[in-house]
């Protein structure tokens, strides 16, 4: 048993903690339990089973949204975390400059991400105009229509989100890249390793860790891809649907004033987006796992 | 020993770096440059290029004269100002206890505090907006900052990790002095957790600045829009239905107040996006 004085330093204790209990509580488990129980229920709240869901898995614009979100996800990312862990090795092997080339492609984090895609839309300006098809105009004869058109507007979207987050990922791999000991570069130059064996043999499996950070991040980040759709289209998802995405969709049956919602088809898509991150989450720390101990090379502490 | 480089590897690299450069830059300076040009279309002049050929201030006029950008930053200030301070007090003082508190069942309250790392935020609007309205917070302040400040697990945890490292015996000298626990955080600990503190400090201000969506739910009311609702509901059309020029000078006015939180705290940020990373 606790002494009556242990009871009251323990109750001081919780005192302290009282906003992030509360916080819990109200902004996280009851939000979750109550998403769950809304994706059971019709508009009118009465209880209907798994039928959300149903409708859910039959509706062309869900199915629509959920393979153009699957895809830009695979897409952005894909391109962003090889070329900018490429791209952060090259800068580690400089010795000029370093700083100067980190806050430049650190630039974009200025830019919110509306104001990157207001940028956007004048630069892939879908006539002559725009600067970038100026600069195209020598190698092909129609301008482009970029966020215009069905078959690139998903292109377009992440060319604008690879520019605005890379630095970011460059910034991370760089750090990663400190951590690596110099002892080990040295002992492979002594053994006559050239740079490219020593970035396969030893700065790849060293910057493990950092790349489960930067997909499992990068990956959810692209799979609740919204403001980038809604700054370009707005709710239409326009053109064709294609920018439509998961949390478009979820935004829309939950909020929208000018379309038809429904909060159960909402939840329930809440429901379904949240094991699609589950799942990615899983999936990328299987994989970092695998192999050798991921504490060996573990990122250092300062 | 390190082998000297062949000269065509150092070319090779900092080319690949400079066009890289140049790719970042060049939006860049034709956004600033276009946004002081002349001219009278709705859509761009024409053709392209990175230096105005007639320098106006027009504009900037004709946006300031037309959409309330003050106003949208100056709520967009307060939001930032309050979830920081609030982020500040709270993650400090949770971290503090986690790590250095004594009591039976830390442990899962850590957990407990953790669940909040695991559910995305995005997965759970409808009823948080429905818990916020039902607090009557709908179209304020503190219902935009509430839920993200008080579920931060995040920065609770950098706090923690932060104090795990400082040595115990800092509470026992504050114990044997008499300061009960309150004062131990705050006149002992508090002080030292400055670097983490400015850690916070830069990534919620680029959070914040940078939320769409939940500020979006939480206020409908336009004389409380922040600078990125604005900018959406200005720019949400297609092409040719705003003023490309007003645009422009909306977006480059969009990014001073960031570019200078860049400028003065150019080293946080580095350090605290390479803190993210490895802290997690």
């Amino acid at each position: 048993m606790m002494s009556r004085r242990q009871l009251n330093e323990n109750i001081k204790w919780y005192l302290f903690l009282l906003i992030p209990i509360l916080g819990t509580l109200i902004f996280n488990l009851y939000p979750l339990l109550s998403t769950l129980v809304q994706s059971f229920q019709n508009v009118n709240g009465s209880f209907i089973g798994g039928v959300n869901y149903s409708i859910l898995i039959k509706d062309a614009t869900f199915r629509q949204s959920l393979w153009n979100t699957i895809y830009m996800a695979i897409l952005g990312v894909g391109i962003n975390v090889p070329v900018a862990f490429i791209i952060a090795t090259i800068l580690n092997n400089i010795t000029v400059g370093k700083n100067v080339y980190k806050v430049v492609f650190l630039l974009p984090m200025v830019m919110s991400m509306v104001t990157a895609a207001t940028l956007f839309k004048y630069i892939l300006y879908p006539s002559e105009q725009g600067i970038v098809n100026y600069m195209l105009s020598a190698f092909i004869s129609e301008p482009l229509k970029w966020f215009n058109d069905p078959a690139m507007a998903r292109e377009s979207v992440i060319l604008m989100a690879v520019w605005k987050g890379m630095g970011y990922n460059i910034i991370l791999f760089f750090a990663g890249l400190q951590a690596i000991p110099v002892e080990l570069y040295e002992a492979a130059s002594i053994d006559g390793a050239g740079e490219f064996k020593k970035w396969v043999y030893i700065t790849i499996p060293g910057m493990k860790n950092s790349f489960v950070f930067v997909f499992i991040t990068s990956m959810i980040a692209a799979l609740k891809r919204f403001t980038e759709v809604y700054a370009i289209s707005g709710e239409t998802g326009a053109p064709g649907g294609m920018l439509n995405t998961i949390m478009l969709y979820i935004y829309k049956n939950s909020f929208s004033t000018l379309n038809y919602k429904d909060e159960g088809l909402a939840t329930a898509a809440s429901v379904v987006l949240f094991l699609i991150i589950l799942a990615a989450t899983m999936i990328n720390m299987g994989i970092g796992n695998r192999g050798n101990s991921p504490k060996a090379l573990k990122g250092g502490k300062r | 020993m390190i082998r000297k480089r062949p000269i065509g590897v150092t070319v090779v690299y900092y080319t690949v770096l400079s066009v890289f450069a140049l790719v970042v830059i060049i939006p860049f300076v034709w956004m600033l440059s276009t946004s002081f040009e002349k001219f009278n279309t709705y859509s761009l002049p024409f053709p392209p290029s990175l230096i105005p050929k007639v320098f106006s201030l027009d504009n900037y006029k004709f946006m300031f004269m037309n959409i309330p950008i003050w106003s949208y930053l100056f709520n967009t200030v307060c939001i930032a100002l309050i979830s920081i301070v609030l982020n500040i007090i709270i993650s400090t003082m949770t971290g503090f206890v986690l790590s250095k508190g004594q009591f039976k069942g830390k442990g899962v309250m850590l957990l407990v505090i953790l669940t909040n790392m695991m559910v995305p935020f995005e997965t759970k609007l409808l009823p948080m907006f429905q818990v916020v309205r039902s607090l009557g917070l709908a179209n304020t302040w503190l219902g935009v900052v509430l839920p993200s400040v008080m579920t931060n697990a995040m920065y609770i945890y950098f706090v923690k990790q932060y104090c795990d490292e400082l040595p115990g015996d800092l509470y026992e000298a504050g114990v044997v002095d008499g300061a009960n626990k309150f004062k131990i955080y705050y006149k002992l600990f508090l002080p030292l957790l400055t670097p983490i503190v400015a850690t916070i400090v830069v990534l919620d201000v680029i959070n914040i600045w940078n939320d769409l969506l939940w500020p979006m739910i939480v206020i409908s009311d336009p004389d409380l829009f922040t600078v990125q609702i604005g900018m959406t509901i200005y720019n949400s059309g297609s092409n040719g239905t705003v003023h490309a020029g007003m645009a422009l000078a909306l977006s480059v006015i969009s990014i001073l107040p960031l570019a200078a939180v860049f400028v003065f705290m150019q080293r946080y940020i580095v350090q605290s996006i390479a803190f993210s990373g490895m802290k997690q």
